[in-house]
């Protein structure tokens, strides 16, 4: 009981335990907005590669692709963790305006959309059709003519507050798309002549997804013309990956590693097929591999992050070692005396841990608190900032995020503020055993005061 | 020297004085960790686009002939150390039975090779080559090549570490090489819609390419700007749009463009040619994400001096409390004739004392930590179970672990200032103290 | 003849002062008895506070033993000598050492805080502070009980730190110069009070410099170089 009362009436009535709080509120809050706004950038840019590409890809970086895709589709359907797969290709060519003649190089990805909506994000993305997803490649006007999405910034450019200037309505605009066909063994079809495959598509939707790598260098057409472009329609029809995504009660790498079973198991079947070979470079990778060179800076950026947070809990608990330090050597008078009255070793020690655990549990509610309210009107204060004076936090052209993630994790919150409190008992340790070490006969010698 | 000497025996006696040195040399290894963090990125970014084009690019409307006259032209500035003509083009490269991958094709002025310091660096058998070359030994007649460890071996699942010993399996192969041609792309800048016509090239593997950073390492094939070039439009003239130049230790990037420029004019005028081009340096060309990640690491450093400000209480609660001590000091040297200024500037001259010692030690810290980064990373990681990307990754295959030396001198100093403003109100305090109320027994 | 409560046997204390190893109490033998109010005196460094100390199980003798009701405070455990300063001795110190946090109640109720768990303080706190106020009431404090100690004079304070050191109402009331710090009349009522509690049979052991404020205990002994000097433990007549 004595030091739940002393513990109270040095929280409020010593100013250097104010200090303490401060310092642990301080740190708590720098670290709840900085982890939020960085984790929640970071965990941004790894939502949409993820939704992107879906749980795992069954694919080959060869632009030759594999065949019996239908085959392997069909097996990988009848897996009960398996909710969706998309065929999809993938190739490069040239694409060029045909009203301006302007022409670029160009990543070509061919999908059915619907399914492909079923085993990723994809339609979440489109600007015009993401609720009709399946008529995401239907011209208007011309039935004929196929329709292709390209990725936002190969047909638009931002406006100077990072916006792009979406119309209601998107004009057709049309577009030659050219490839290699390729044979299934890898040469190129008709290469004496030197002819490649082009095809003119109609705009009809654009993909923004906020990598920069997808945005301005992919188009997305429908699977069979991709494969007609890339040459994998004849005579056996292939693909480069099959994406997958697996059912919510599957983890990841459950999904995967059956997935691999599934695969191996397959082309063991198709030894000795005319087109085995094409699938020695097949691949069975989850999401987290298959975009590895898109993740990896961001997971060192998070990494290097967790090194600076370790660093301001580590001067924390330096902080509170040092301000008991000094409340220790300010009160060993006092510790002397509650000795002489029977308090024991340990109930002084408890005495100091309980100040330190208040000082954490404050320092750490009101750092929660300051830094979920400046969460919180983050935005706004950034709004202004760019209203008055043109400042902006994140450049939008550069981090395609429409404002700052400011979403409070509460896992997060949680382990800042046990964080806090083990950092202030840490700190708190070496004088609260000095304290109870204190002889009284010591400390009260007329010599001593 | 009764400063000094108080201030030494302050040192030694006192353990909350090493502590507040302790509390001082924490926060500016923080500060310096983060700098050099930061700055270390930054870096890693500037010299990624320096690796790929020199320190100063030129890239013209359209292709133009004669570019060894113009390199020779531009080589003759002091300023200039060497210029490179580059010719870049994607293409499919078919590396066995049923592969073929998506390349970049870089064409390479052949009698260049050794100016293109960086390539050279990357190469996993003639870095140290005093001539390097495509040369391909025993194929004399053999356009030769280098190709990225990527396009020949793929990284273990597991390591993420490439097999060499397979990929060096490549070394001699015939490769097949695909590429596009349309005509607009070296006749005229006025763009015709007109399809690309194919062409092959057959060249063999002469060196692997490991730069440690995936876009090369995965997609790139570096062949003799020639034969490439002859390959692709069928005709002996080579024309190049782009050339890369690297300029002499300590040239000044704008003058050197500027006189450039004036090289130019000399060339276009004397080859009669009607073309247009424009120099860019690395930094123009990363210049709005390099302002960018400045601007991140200039938040992020204030977010952290807020850490510093809870030292300067520290060191302020420190130093209330020492005086409040050595009060009965105070009163003898007050009495002993010390004047109310010489107790101040005891006292503040202590606090500059703690905020210098504190920084070196903090600089050691922050250099310590910074230097061995990546250790600490591989131990986060196993004790974490964090999955870590080596070989294959883009860009960073290590963390920067080099000290910002002008951010951690800037650093200091703010400390050094930090402790010396804690310092000051208990200095005056102690300095208003009256030896008559000290030294007056209760 | 009284029962003896406390008793010192030949005990030895030393304390090292740098490398000098110095001998504060060199063979003392003394017994107390039960209503007694002893004066210890002796000049500065005698030993007289270390003897007081080492009573009060603030402290362990490097050889002899101390009895309390004959039980040997220096083979007590940690928890046993807390038990004891909390429950069977009372300290009254010359610089009163109370707490600035506390008001005067709460600080005449630390030790039966101490001695009880959370539980138990809900259940006796209501008795205690009527207690605490008693005492205060008895001390003439009566009307100061929300004051912070430094808003009292030393005399006040001492009267304080008495009522805290009775609080659990010990067998043996310890004080420790406690006038040392006092002007003369102030002094004599803390003196007083001592008088006044010894009359109601609290045994009392004081350490003083003071011959003339040893002479209102009733009985005196004299520490000189660690000793008790003969012929000065008599009983005073006045």
């Amino acid at each position: 009981m004595l030091q739940l009362i002393l513990a109270i009436k040095y929280m409020f009535k010593r100013r250097i335990a104010s200090l303490a709080v401060l310092t642990v509120a301080l740190s708590v809050f720098v670290t709840l907005v900085v982890l939020t706004v960085m984790h929640g950038l970071l965990a941004g840019w790894k939502d949409v590669n993820h939704a992107l590409v879906g749980d795992c890809v069954v694919g080959t970086e060869s632009l030759v692709g594999f065949a019996y895709y239908d085959e392997l589709m069909t097996r990988l359907e009848a897996l009960p963790d398996v909710a969706a797969v998309s065929p999809v290709v993938k190739t490069y060519g040239l694409f060029t305006e045909t009203s301006t003649g302007y022409s670029n190089g160009i990543e070509v990805m061919g999908i059915d959309p619907v399914r492909h909506a079923k085993a990723t994000e994809f339609a979440r993305f489109l600007h015009y059709r993401s609720d009709q997803v399946g008529q995401v490649f239907d011209a208007v006007g011309d039935a004929n003519r196929p329709g292709c999405a390209f990725g936002v910034d190969c047909v638009l450019m931002r406006d100077q507050n990072g916006e792009y200037p979406f119309s209601d309505f998107l004009w057709p605009r049309d577009y030659d798309v050219t490839c290699f066909p390729l044979t299934a063994r890898g040469v190129l079809k008709r290469s004496g002549v030197g002819e490649v495959s082009t095809k003119r598509f109609t705009l009809t939707d654009t993909v923004h997804s906020g990598l920069p790598k997808n945005d301005d260098q992919v188009v997305y057409v429908a699977l069979h013309e991709a494969q007609q472009l890339s040459g994998m329609d004849l005579p056996v029809p292939r693909i480069s990956a099959l994406h997958i995504r697996f059912r919510e009660a599957t983890t990841i790498n459950q999904g995967t590693q059956e997935t691999a079973s599934v695969f191996e198991a397959f082309k063991q079947d198709c030894a000795g097929r005319n087109l085995a070979f094409l699938l020695d470079t097949v691949h069975v990778q989850d999401w987290k591999r298959y975009c590895r060179a898109m993740i990896a800076p961001v997971e060192k950026e998070e990494l290097a992050l967790v090194f600076m947070f370790v660093l301001v809990g580590l001067t924390t608990v330096f902080i509170v070692l040092v301000i008991f330090y000094m409340i220790v050597s300010h009160k060993s008078k006092d510790i002397g005396t509650l000795k002489s009255m029977g308090v024991s070793s340990i109930q002084i020690m408890g005495l100091y841990w309980l100040f330190a655990l208040m000082i954490g549990s404050l320092g750490a509610g009101l750092g929660l608190g300051g830094g979920w309210l400046f969460l919180s009107r983050m935005n706004g204060v950034e709004a202004w900032l760019f209203e008055k004076f043109h400042f902006q936090l994140f450049n939008r052209a550069m981090f395609a995020i429409d404002e700052i993630p400011h979403d409070i994790d509460v896992s997060m919150v949680v382990l800042i503020g046990l964080f806090a409190l083990v950092s202030c008992l840490t700190g708190a340790l070496i004088p609260a055993w000095q304290a109870a070490r204190l002889q009284p006969a010591k400390t009260l010698q007329v010599s001593q005061l | 020297m009764l400063k000094l000497l108080l201030w030494l025996k302050y040192l030694c006696k006192r353990k909350l004085v090493l502590l507040s040195i302790a509390a001082v040399a924490l926060s500016v290894a923080l500060l310096i960790v983060v700098a050099s963090l930061f700055s270390g990125f930054i870096q890693a970014y500037e010299q990624s686009a320096e690796d790929l084009i020199g320190d100063v690019l030129l890239q013209s409307d359209v292709a133009f002939p004669h570019y060894e006259v113009l390199a020779h032209k531009l080589e003759t500035l002091p300023e200039v150390e060497a210029a490179v003509s580059v010719m870049l083009t994607p293409g499919l490269l078919h590396v066995g039975k049923g592969h073929v991958r998506y390349v970049q094709i870089f064409g390479l002025d052949e009698t260049r090779l050794n100016d293109m310091p960086s390539l050279k660096r990357s190469l996993v058998h003639r870095s140290q080559d005093q001539n390097l070359s495509f040369d391909v030994p025993d194929h004399a007649d053999s356009i030769g090549g280098f190709v990225g460890v990527g396009l020949l071996t793929e990284p273990n699942e597991v390591t993420d570490q490439y097999d060499f010993d397979l990929a060096n399996e490549s070394m001699g192969d015939q490769l097949a090489l695909t590429s596009g041609t349309v005509d607009h792309e070296t006749q005229t800048s006025q763009a015709v819609a007109q399809s690309p016509r194919s062409r092959t090239l057959k060249f063999r593997v002469s060196d692997i390419v490991f730069a440690g950073h995936s876009q090369f390492d995965s997609e790139a094939v570096y062949l003799p700007l020639s034969p490439l070039y002859k390959a692709l439009y069928q005709t002996d003239e080579v024309k190049v749009k782009r050339m890369q130049i690297r300029l002499a230790e300590g040239a000044d990037a704008g003058a050197a463009i500027e006189a450039m420029k004036r090289q130019w004019a000399a060339f276009v005028r004397e080859q009669k040619l009607s073309v247009y081009c424009q120099f860019y340096t690395a930094k123009d060309l990363q210049a709005d994400y390099m302002q960018e990640l400045n601007k991140q690491m200039a938040i992020l450093l204030s977010v952290f001096s807020i850490v510093d400000v809870g030292v300067i209480f520290l060191v302020f609660c420190i130093f209330y409390m020492i005086v409040h001590l050595k009060r009965k000091d105070i009163g003898v040297i007050k009495s002993c004739g010390c004047s109310s200024w010489g107790v101040v500037s005891i006292f503040l001259g202590f606090g500059m004392f703690v905020g210098v010692i504190g920084s070196l030690f903090g600089m050691g810290l922050g250099y310590l930590f910074t230097h061995n980064i990546n250790t600490i990373e591989q131990w986060i990681a196993a004790a974490f179970g964090l999955n870590l990307w080596d070989s294959s990754v883009y860009l960073f295959s290590q963390i920067p672990n080099r000290i910002n030396w002008s951010s951690a001198a800037q650093i200091s100093g703010y400390a050094i200032l930090a402790a010396s403003i804690g310092a000051l109100i208990p200095a005056i305090l102690a300095g208003r103290m009256q030896p008559v109320d000290i030294l007056r027994y209760e | 003849m009284s029962d003896v409560i406390l008793e010192a046997r030949n005990i030895h204390k030393a304390y090292r002062m740098g490398a000098a190893q110095v001998s504060v109490l060199k063979g003392v033998d003394l017994k107390v008895n039960a209503g007694e109010f002893l004066a210890v005196i002796g000049a500065s460094g005698s030993g007289k506070s270390t003897l007081l100390h080492l009573f009060g199980g603030l402290d362990r003798a490097d050889q002899g033993s101390v009895l309390f009701q004959g039980k040997d405070l220096t083979r007590l455990g940690m928890g046993g000598l807390n038990r004891f300063r909390n429950r069977d001795a009372g300290f009254v110190f010359q610089f009163y050492h109370l707490l600035d946090e506390l008001n005067i109640l709460e600080n005449v109720l630390v030790p039966v805080m101490a001695g009880c768990s959370v539980g138990a303080w809900l259940s006796c706190r209501a008795q205690a502070r009527i207690k605490a106020q008693d005492l205060l009431g008895r001390m003439g404090l009566k009307d100061r009980l929300a004051h912070k100690p430094y808003q009292l004079s030393g005399g006040e304070r001492q009267r304080v730190a008495i009522a805290r050191a009775l609080i659990n109402d010990p067998v043996l009331l310890l004080a420790d110069e406690p006038t040392g710090n006092l002007d003369s009349a102030t002094g004599n009522s803390i003196l007083e009070v001592f008088e006044q509690l010894n009359r109601d049979g609290q045994t009392i052991v004081m350490v003083t410099h003071d011959a003339r404020i040893a002479h209102q205990a009733t009985r005196t002994i004299q520490l000189v170089d660690g000793k008790i000097r003969q012929g000065l433990s008599e009983p005073n007549l006045s």
